[in-house]
């Protein structure tokens, strides 16, 4: 019986992953056709290919690639950073960022702002201000967490606790740089994909893979499954609660706060990616679900960025955050989430 | 075995549960729309917009005899203001506000500004004497600064939120509150019937008529020498690229300033401040790229310009690429009465050959070497004409 389940299962994950797959290149493809420009398709596709390729075509085209690269790494980052966030804390409601990591980054940037504007010029070195600012985020968090006894319980609250007041802060520091730098501020770090340049992907890819590593050499997805049947039988089978609980939380603030860092705060699909590939692979298996949500949140990331620059094409109202898009996408699947929640 | 058979019964009810769900919102939406529809504020606002310039204009053409017992106005909210006697504790929540004010000659008036207003000079001077206090940002007044000077009248922005909600805290206090267009004006008309309502609460409407006589004089100087053809297309941007790459949509002031200064706004399409993208940009190529830069490092700006994907454009190209720091990206940003010193900045910017170089300090202009240069030439050529 549990064999056949098991053969079943695997049956599914491997069927989905190639359906997914499939439908993310779809996606990619129609990412890359449509943007503001309108140069023809086949133009595109030719430039894509290096059949052959104008000037003016070869930078749109490398543009509208960083675009649709910059929104699938997020994505995908995210979705992972959300299953390694809930498995921890063993609770469906959580997401990347409540381990502080956005807020941190925010406070960080606005600091340095606050002593020298000028810094909003050089987009590398506030990339990588932000990203520090979210590591600080993930130490602190992770600190008061292990003098609470290092649980995945107590990570969460600390979590809370950490990105609470670092909103706050970064919320005043910011207040105070409107009087040097006169632009509203509400939308920094609001996730855009909109101002990403090719070589940023960097970033992105090198946490993606970093991340990736770090996970299968801590094999961190079976402690995870473990994990779901409590702290004792984690330590049963040899693993260190405090030590599973630490890496995952490091690795979704690497994950997340990168893709902060670089793209700017995207909610929703790090709370929702890993609920929706739970759903149609009906199981928990760390093992599989962390693998499918790279795709499937890379598809909705993909899918919202798509919206984004339509609407921005055929309304008059500009570019629409990346965060806006994907929490209108994903709001009614919370809705979804807390009738099927209630039903239990 | 019991559990799958409950799950199996329970996924048609869930379904069901969820149809009618749907069609519930479905029904509550098309029946919600026929009743917000009649209610709604934009219908509202745009009946109020065209009256309210006639109705000020129509007032003050009357006659000035019949004007002795109340002076009344109407806001570009809509809102009717009634006056015993001219206000003497006066309030600017923005510096283009504080700009009017001064320019009407009613400095001795004024008791408050934002930390923003710094134009004419003579207001840092009254603020450093203490005569008039600081009451916060322009995005951020303070309330209780407000209430603290004991203003009879505080006049604010339709286009700035925080103005608009400290509206009924002023209210409730007992303090006038007069809404201008100020950021949300779309022309020179919005601007003028701007003053026209501040001077009639002060019962200087001759005042106003000048000073928009003579910033009307001088918009057309310019405009008769703008050529009819071959205009640029511009961009501008408010702030550097990385923070957002901001432009100014068709229906705001800067529109009407590169329009009437002879360039083409390529973000004319959005309205209010849209966030484009670059691929928008490169698309539309323009000819040159106007950036409100205030107080940033100019060699730091330009070279994060060359090293985006702006520097394909033909504005980077021909070292057309400037940047507005202190007074050049106040007058471009503030929509009083410098509005024509602002068309003529464009105006010099677009076509140097006709107007010459551009003599405002703080327009800094890159050349295709970028390397920086700094256009200082004999100032204030223009100021001279604004003394009052």
């Amino acid at each position: 019986m549990a064999h056949q389940i098991a053969r079943a299962t695997r049956l599914r994950f491997f069927t989905l992953s190639i359906l997914l797959t499939f439908m993310l290149l779809t996606l990619i493809a129609v990412s890359v056709s449509i943007g503001a420009s309108m140069i023809p398709i086949d133009k595109v596709f030719l430039c894509l290919l290096r059949v052959e390729c104008d000037e003016s075509a070869r930078l749109i085209v490398e543009l509208r690639v960083a675009r649709t690269l910059a929104a699938l790494l997020t994505g995908g980052m995210l979705a992972v950073s959300g299953v390694l966030v809930q498995g921890i804390s063993r609770n469906p409601l959580a997401d990347p960022f409540i381990l502080g990591v956005s807020s941190t980054a925010l406070a960080a940037l606005s600091a340095f702002l606050l002593l020298d504007p000028t810094l909003i010029a050089y987009r590398q070195l506030s990339i990588l201000i932000a990203f520090a600012g979210a590591l600080l985020g993930y130490f602190l968090t992770t600190s008061i967490s292990l003098l609470a006894g290092g649980t995945g319980f107590s990570l969460i609250l600390s979590g809370i606790a950490v990105s609470a007041l670092f909103s706050g802060v970064s919320h005043v520091l910011l207040f105070l740089v409107q009087d040097k730098l006169r632009h509203p501020y509400v939308f920094l770090l609001m996730g855009s994909t909109s101002r990403v340049l090719p070589q940023d992907l960097v970033y992105l890819a090198i946490s993606l893979v970093l991340s990736v590593a770090i996970v299968f050499a801590f094999n961190i997805p079976k402690a995870l499954n473990a994990y779901l049947f409590g702290e004792s039988y984690l330590a049963q089978l040899g693993y260190r609660v405090r030590i599973v609980a630490t890496v995952s939380a490091f690795v979704a603030s690497l994950l997340a706060g990168s893709s902060v860092a670089v793209v700017g705060i995207v909610g929703f699909i790090g709370l929702a990616a890993p609920h929706i590939t739970r759903i149609i692979l009906r199981t928990s298996d760390h093992r599989a679900t962390i693998v499918l949500s790279l795709l499937t949140g890379s598809s909705l990331a993909i899918l919202s960025d798509i919206v984004a620059r339509l609407v921005s094409i055929a309304s008059a109202r500009g570019e629409i955050p990346l965060g806006v898009v994907t929490s209108v996408i994903g709001a009614p699947f919370l809705a979804y989430l807390v009738i099927k929640g209630g039903k239990k | 075995m019991d559990k799958g058979n409950i799950s199996r019964s329970a996924l048609p009810m869930v379904l069901l549960a969820l149809i009618v769900l749907a069609a519930g919102v479905g029904i509550g939406r098309l029946v919600a729309p026929v009743y917000v529809s009649e209610t709604t504020t934009i219908t509202l606002t745009a009946v109020v917009t065209r009256p309210v310039t006639e109705v000020v204009t129509r007032v003050t053409a009357t006659p000035v005899t019949v004007i002795h017992e109340r002076i009344s106005v109407v806001d570009s909210l809509g809102r009717a203001l009634a006056f015993d006697k001219p206000p003497s504790r006066v309030i600017s929540l923005a510096p283009s506000i504080t700009e009017i004010l001064f320019a009407l000659g009613l400095s001795n008036r004024v008791i408050g500004v934002t930390s923003f207003c710094n134009y004419p000079p003579e207001v840092s001077k009254l603020v450093s004497e203490g005569k008039i206090s600081v009451i916060g940002g322009f995005w951020n007044p303070d309330l209780e600064k407000i209430l603290a000077a004991k203003p009879d009248l505080v006049i604010g922005s339709t286009g700035t939120g925080p103005h608009l909600r400290l509206k009924d805290q002023l209210e409730q206090a007992g303090v006038n509150v007069l809404y201008i267009r100020g950021s949300s004006a779309i022309d020179k008309h919005e601007v003028y019937s701007d003053i026209t309502t501040v001077a009639k609460i002060f019962q200087i409407e001759k005042a106003a008529e000048e000073l928009i006589a003579r910033v009307e004089r001088e918009i057309s100087a310019v405009e008769a020498q703008i050529p009819k053809t071959g205009k640029p297309k511009v961009l501008v941007l408010l702030g550097p690229p990385s923070w957002g790459l901001y432009s100014a949509g068709g229906n705001t002031f800067i529109e009407w300033v590169l329009k009437t200064a002879g360039g083409v706004n390529i973000a004319s399409k959005f309205s209010g401040w849209p966030q484009l993208d670059y691929e928008f940009i490169i698309s539309q190529n323009p000819d040159v790229i106007i950036v409100s830069a205030h107080g940033i490092d100019h060699k730091a700006l330009l070279k994060e310009i060359a090293e985006s994907p702006l520097a394909a454009t033909n504005a980077f190209k021909n070292g057309k690429i400037y940047l507005l720091d202190q007074e050049a990206n106040d007058i471009l940003m503030r929509p009083g009465p410098r509005l024509s010193q602002a068309v003529r900045v464009v105006a010099s910017i677009l076509y140097p050959d006709i107007f010459g170089a551009v003599d405002i300090p703080a327009v800094i202009k890159s050349s295709s070497e970028l390397s920086v240069s700094i256009v200082q030439t004999a100032v204030r050529r223009l100021e001279a004409t604004y003394s009052t």
